[in-house]
């Protein structure tokens, strides 16, 4: 069923080059997108945590305003809005950017950014649920502010919520497909072309669903060997690593329970 | 830079708040066939039924594996060819792209609410059936008057949290061209050309309802916490 | 107070439960191992023995709340069969009380005593209320009736379980270690009531270490050691002079 895959394209390429081409772009930015999260949500996290009450409303604003607009009206303001409140001249040299890499570096920080919000919060609830004594603990022993950061809590959080972060890794890749709106041709947006030139929907949106698949099966996996690799020998492997946030927050007592939220 | 120019919303508000109230008709329907679907989901999983247990959870992974424009693709390509061979004649049947956004979303959902109460039903305490039992009442009784109850009062927090997502999720429908908020907003702006005031005032409303929503899940949530619901 | 143990006159078997050569086993542990027990109407019957020796194992297969293996439980004359038509005829004639309460959290006191007799004996809700606030006045905790559970002390919430199972008008009522998992102060309310259950003529199994409590009302104590009846008498008996040296062993080690 898949044969039509394999026939020429009007551009003398094959449809199956056009799929992976889109599979490349959906690659990219969840893989560059994440890093960028990955960084910025660590330290807006860590800043909702501090004693620093300015600090801490920034961070807090920080996640309020990305989390709680959808991404594609974030893709849109990214894309659409920014170039037009920006001087003129700043905002003219953006749009010039050529059509690949002008759909991409908006999508690119518009997916980095949103998620970076999740991330916050993950980093935060997992912070929360240390035990005090670490805190008191570290300043027994002298250690500031900066230094009980940076070897005793951050450590220890991240730790604890590689196995919440899975969702967020599977969230990024799926919402990789939102850049299609502002005319990034990554693997949904492909699919659908492949259809509209071939009328073979099922066949082009079935290759694009096992590629998800596939996908999202190589980010469960990994998730898994980094908890397993990054997990402090003794501790106890967290119930449901598919969505741990969840189970916390369901079963009271666990380890982390407050503060989750549930992430697509 | 143009200067911003929201004089615009006084002709535009009409039409933007029929777009808000469809966002909102959309967000609520998909709650309550994604809840009451969700809810059979995880019961089937729960008693382990034979053969349906293992399409459903098949269903679930797949969903929860690929991104939603995807699904609304499908469902749009694929509801009107299953109503055709539903009734009758194997001819697709068109159904338009409302309807389509109203099935796909309340399937979609089922998919994660049913792992909300997946997971609320395997933390209720196993003394709470024992108990039903000592009381003989019937199965059904059970779980329609002390299990579902209880799942649904301790997960309440995250099926809010669940539903404010999928409010932000029906902007989504964008790509069937629909006029909910944000394709109203959009539409507007090809027509009078003022992008930027549109695209800000609906991301400021979503902000708006979401935070709103938010907070009352935050407080929920402190004033009833997880371990005894009634504190 | 007709509600409890409504004993017809024409009713006049005397006995009410019969546990005949009961074998039940979880995976290759055998939990009872040829278990006979034979309850009499009005009887009070103290289960105890060491933790793991198949006490609250019994108690939960009178009512099938464990399915047995082997061996036969009739209960007021219906046997105890994989019909839930049976199961269900048995569980609304046998009370039970558990060691962790297991109210329903989101249900009032009240609404708690309520729910079975309207879902299973068809009740309506007015009667419903009226026998569950008398029953809870039995217990002496009907002030708290509009209250939910996690406002409740231990001991409350224990007395509550006891009213929510005598709503049903049981014909026998089952306790699995009711004071095990109370604050010491709170044990004796809930003894006291069930003292006063056991002068009022209900049949009692009560699975329980208060060796005060067994003395004052039992009729007959049963020792259990790894799923085996070891021993039978009065309590004046069984607390002066056990026979066996297990019993020995393990009155030695509770009493202190």
């Amino acid at each position: 069923m898949f044969g039509v895959l394999f026939e020429q394209t009007a551009d003398g390429q094959r449809y199956v080059d056009w799929l992976l081409s889109g599979l490349g772009w959906t690659l990219a930015l969840a893989f560059f997108g994440w890093w960028i999260a990955f960084a910025v949500g660590v330290v807006v996290g860590i800043g909702r945590t501090v004693q620093n009450r300015l600090v801490a409303a920034l961070a807090r604003l920080y996640v309020e305003i990305f989390r709680n607009i959808p991404v594609l009206v974030q893709m849109f303001l990214w894309y659409f809005v920014l170039p037009e409140i920006l001087p003129t001249s700043l905002g003219d040299s953006i749009k010039q950017i050529p059509p690949p890499w002008g759909s991409f570096f908006p999508a690119l920080l518009c997916l980095g950014l949103y998620t970076a919000a999740r991330i916050a919060e993950q980093v935060r609830a997992g912070i929360e649920a240390l035990p005090k004594g670490q805190t008191e603990a570290a300043s027994a022993l002298g250690l500031g502010g900066y230094l009980t950061y940076r070897h005793i809590i951050v450590p220890q959080a991240l730790r604890l919520i590689v196995p919440s972060l899975t969702s967020e890794v599977m969230g990024i890749y799926k919402n990789t497909s939102v850049a299609l709106t502002i005319g990034l041709m990554e693997l949904t947006a492909q699919a659908r072309q492949i259809s509209e030139a071939t009328f073979q929907t099922f066949t082009a949106f079935g290759a694009a669903t096992l590629i998800y698949l596939a996908l999202a099966l190589i980010a469960y996996q990994s998730m898994m060997l980094i908890d397993r690799a990054v997990r402090i020998p003794g501790s106890t492997p967290a119930k449901d690593a598919i969505e741990p946030a969840l189970a916390d927050d369901v079963q009271p007592g666990a380890a982390l329970h407050q503060g989750m939220e549930v992430v697509k | 830079m143009n200067s911003l120019d929201f004089s615009i919303l006084l002709q535009a508000w009409p039409y933007l708040w029929s777009g808000l109230l469809f966002s909102l008709a959309l967000t609520a329907a998909a709650f309550v066939i994604g809840m009451l679907l969700g809810t059979c989901f995880a019961l089937v999983q729960h008693f382990e039924v034979p053969v349906i247990a293992r399409i459903v959870r098949a269903y679930i992974a797949l969903i929860r594996s690929i991104p939603l424009i995807l699904v609304l693709f499908w469902f749009f390509f694929l509801v009107p060819i299953v109503l055709g061979h539903l009734y009758g004649n194997g001819r697709p049947i068109p159904i338009g792209a409302t309807w389509t956004a109203f099935i796909t979303f309340g399937l979609f959902e089922a998919a994660y609410y049913s792992e909300i109460i997946r997971v609320g039903l395997r933390a209720v305490n196993k003394g709470q059936f024992e108990a039903c039992q000592a009381l003989a009442l019937s199965t059904f009784d059970t779980y329609r008057c002390v299990i579902l109850p209880q799942v649904i009062r301790v997960a309440s927090p995250i099926i809010l949290s669940q539903t404010i997502i999928l409010f932000q999720d029906t902007s989504l429908v964008y790509v069937l061209s629909l006029t909910d908020l944000l394709g109203a907003a959009s539409k507007l702006a090809q027509l009078n050309g003022r992008l930027v005031e549109m695209y800000l005032v609906v991301a400021v409303v979503y902000l708006a309802i979401s935070s709103a929503a938010s907070q009352c899940v935050a407080s929920l949530r402190r004033r009833y916490p997880l371990t005894g619901a009634h504190k | 107070m007709q509600h409890e143990i409504a004993t017809p006159l024409a009713d006049r078997s005397p006995t009410i439960v019969v546990v005949e050569n009961l074998v039940k086993r979880f995976g290759g542990f055998t939990a009872l191992n040829d278990v006979n027990l034979t309850v009499a109407k009005r009887e009070k019957i103290v289960l105890c023995g060491p933790s793991g020796s198949g006490k609250s194992t019994l108690i939960r297969c009178i009512n099938h709340i464990e399915k047995h293996d082997g061996g036969r439980i009739v209960v007021d004359g219906v046997e105890l069969t994989d019909r839930m038509a049976d199961i269900n005829g048995v569980r609304s004639e046998v009370g039970m009380v558990f060691q962790s309460f297991n109210l329903f959290p989101h249900l009032s006191v009240v609404e708690n005593c309520m729910l079975a007799p309207m879902k299973v004996r068809g009740l309506s809700r007015p009667e419903a209320r009226e026998r569950a606030m008398d029953l809870l006045r039995k217990v002496r905790i009907h002030s708290q009736a509009d209250k939910y559970p996690a406002q409740l002390s231990g001991g409350q919430q224990q007395r509550v379980a006891i009213a929510r199972a005598l709503c049903m008008q049981p014909k026998i009522m089952l306790f699995d270690e009711p004071t095990s998992a109370l604050d010491p102060e709170m044990v004796k309310e809930v003894l006291d009531t069930m003292v006063q259950l056991a002068a009022e003529g209900m049949t009692m199994v009560c699975v329980t270490h208060e060796m005060g409590f067994a003395r004052e009302v039992a009729d007959r104590v049963v020792f259990m050691d790894q799923g085996s009846i070891v021993e039978e008498a009065d309590p004046e008996t069984f607390f002066r002079a056990p026979r066996t040296q297990r019993a020995k062993g393990f009155l030695n080690q509770i009493i202190h």
